[in-house]
C-alpha cells in the first residue's frame, strides 16, 4: 500500500500541492487524470523521487520512503516514462538487465533468466538483441515496461503512457495494463487521455488546473 | 631523386618522428580525461569551481599555443618555478588541450537529456554508474567527429615545440634543408605529417563506425 500523507509541493510561489492525501491500496489500479499543468507529472515525480517533496510522508506499507534523497528507496515505483528513455546505446535485454545488475547486484545469470522471462510476456523474446532505435514505440514501451519490472517494484507508474502511440498500440496497452491489474500488480497511469482511461476502466482521481491547489482524493 | 641523401637524412627525420609521436601520444592520454573531469566540473553547479575552471578555459583558449610554451619555459622561473623542456612542453600541451577537450565534452555532456539521468535514477543507479554506463558511452559517439578534428591539430601543433629547442620532425627537416641548402627534407616532413594524419583519419572512421551501431 502506497500512502501519501500531507503532501505539499510549490514551485516558487505557485502551490501544486497542499496537504495532499492519496492511498493506493496493493493491487489497485489508479488513473490520475486532469490537464496539462495540473501537477499530474509532478506528483509521479514526487513519488518516484525525480522530484523533493517540500514536506509531508510517502508511506510504502506502513514504512516511511523518501526516494529523492534515500537511493535505497528509489526503483520501489518503478516508472514508464512518456517517451520511454531507453538507453540507446544498450540492446533490449542490457536496458532490462542495468538495473537488476549494478544497481541491484544480481547475479547476472540470473538477472538474464529473470528478464528473459520477462521479455518473453511481454512478446519481447524475438528483440532482446535489438537496440532500441530499431523498435516500434508500442515495442520501445513494453521495454520500458520490463526495464521497471526488473527491478520488482511494489508500484508501477505510467507517465502520460499514450502519447507516444497510435490508436493500435493505444489499445495494446490498455489490454496490458488491464491484464497486469488481473494479476493483482499496483499501477498508477497519469494522463489526460479520457478515452484510454475509459478503456481500463481505473479508480480514477481528477487533478485540476486553477490556482486552487490539490487538496484531496 | 637523390635517393642517398634521402636514406641519408631519415635517421634525423625518423628521430624526430619519434619525439612528435612522444608528444602526440602524452598529450592524448593526459589531456582527454583531464578534459572530461573539467566538463563535469563545468556543469558541477558550484559556482566558485565553475568560475576558475571557465578562466582556465578562456586562457587558454584564448591565448597561442606558442605564446604558453614560452611562457612556461622562459616565464615561470622568474617566479622560481622551473621546468626542463619536455616537461614545459607536456605542461603547456596537456593544458592547452584540456580546455578544448573539455568544451567538447561539455557541449556532449549537454546533449544527453534529463530524462536519461531521470531513468538512471529510478532504476537505482549511483551518479557514477550513471556517469560511466549511460552518460560516457553517449557522449563518446557524440564528440568523435570534434575530438577528431582536435585530434589532427595536436600532430601538428606539435610541430611548436620548436620554440623550445626541440628536436621534433619539423625541426629535424629544417636543420638538414638549412645545413645542405634543399627542400627534400621539408618535402619528406611533410608527406609525414599527412601519413600520420592519414593514419589518424582512417582511425577515426573507424572508431565512428564502431559506433554507428546505434542511433
Amino acid at each position: 500500500m502506497l500512502e501519501l500523507k500531507n503532501i505539499n509541493k510549490a514551485f516558487g510561489n505557485r502551490v501544486i500541492y497542499r496537504n495532499f492525501n492519496l492511498t493506493i491500496q496493493d493491487g489497485d489500479t489508479l488513473g490520475i487524470v486532469g490537464p496539462s499543468g495540473a501537477g499530474k507529472t509532478t506528483l509521479l515525480r514526487m513519488i518516484t523521487g525525480l522530484e523533493p517533496i517540500d514536506s509531508g510522508e510517502l508511506l510504502l506499507n506502513g514504512t516511511p520512503i523518501d526516494p529523492f534523497r534515500n537511493r535505497a528507496d528509489a526503483g520501489k515505483v518503478g516508472v514508464v516514462f512518456q517517451d520511454f528513455q531507453l538507453f540507446p546505446h544498450l540492446d533490449v535485454l542490457a536496458n532490462v538487465l542495468i538495473g537488476p545488475v549494478y544497481a541491484q547486484h544480481t547475479d547476472r545469470a540470473a538477472a538474464t533468466q529473470a528478464a528473459e522471462k520477462l521479455l518473453t510476456q511481454l512478446g519481447l523474446a524475438d528483440h532482446a538483441r535489438d537496440y532500441p532505435y530499431q523498435l516500434s514505440g508500442g515495442q520501445q514501451q513494453r521495454v520500458a515496461i520490463a526495464r521497471a519490472l526488473a527491478l520488482q517494484p511494489a508500484v508501477l507508474a505510467y507517465d502520460e503512457p499514450t502519447s507516444a502511440l497510435d490508436p493500435a498500440m493505444t489499445a495494446d496497452v490498455a489490454q496490458l495494463i488491464k491484464g497486469f491489474a488481473r494479476q493483482g500488480m499496483t499501477q498508477l497511469i497519469v494522463t489526460h487521455d479520457m478515452p484510454f482511461i475509459d478503456q481500463i476502466q481505473p479508480r480514477v482521481i481528477t487533478v485540476g488546473r486553477d490556482d486552487d491547489a490539490q487538496v484531496s482524493a | 631523386m637523390n635517393w642517398h641523401y634521402i636514406v641519408s637524412i631519415l635517421p634525423a627525420l625518423l628521430s624526430g618522428t619519434q619525439t612528435t609521436l612522444i608528444i602526440f601520444i602524452t598529450t592524448l592520454v593526459l589531456s582527454i580525461p583531464l578534459g572530461i573531469v573539467v566538463s563535469i566540473g563545468l556543469r558541477s553547479g558550484w559556482r566558485p569551481l565553475q568560475w576558475v575552471l571557465n578562466a582556465y578555459v578562456w586562457l587558454m583558449r584564448g591565448t597561442p599555443l606558442l605564446l604558453q610554451l614560452i611562457f612556461i619555459f622562459y616565464g615561470l622561473p622568474m617566479v622560481s618555478i622551473y621546468f626542463d623542456r619536455m616537461s614545459a612542453v607536456f605542461l603547456a600541451f596537456v593544458l592547452n588541450y584540456a580546455a578544448y577537450f573539455a568544451e567538447i565534452f561539455r557541449g556532449g555532456l549537454q546533449g544527453i537529456p534529463q530524462g536519461q539521468y531521470d531513468a538512471a535514477k529510478v532504476l537505482k543507479l549511483t551518479p557514477l554508474q550513471t556517469f560511466r554506463l549511460v552518460v560516457l558511452p553517449q557522449v563518446v559517439k557524440s564528440v568523435i567527429p570534434a575530438v577528431g578534428n582536435e585530434v589532427i591539430n595536436l600532430v601538428k601543433d606539435s610541430s611548436l615545440v620548436y620554440v623550445l629547442g626541440i628536436g621534433d620532425l619539423l625541426r629535424a627537416g629544417n636543420i638538414a634543408a638549412a645545413r645542405d641548402v634543399t627542400l627534400i627534407p621539408l618535402v619528406l616532413v611533410g608527406i609525414v605529417y599527412l601519413a600520420l594524419t592519414a593514419l589518424l583519419t582512417w582511425g577515426l572512421r573507424s572508431l565512428e563506425k564502431h559506433y554507428a551501431y546505434y542511433r
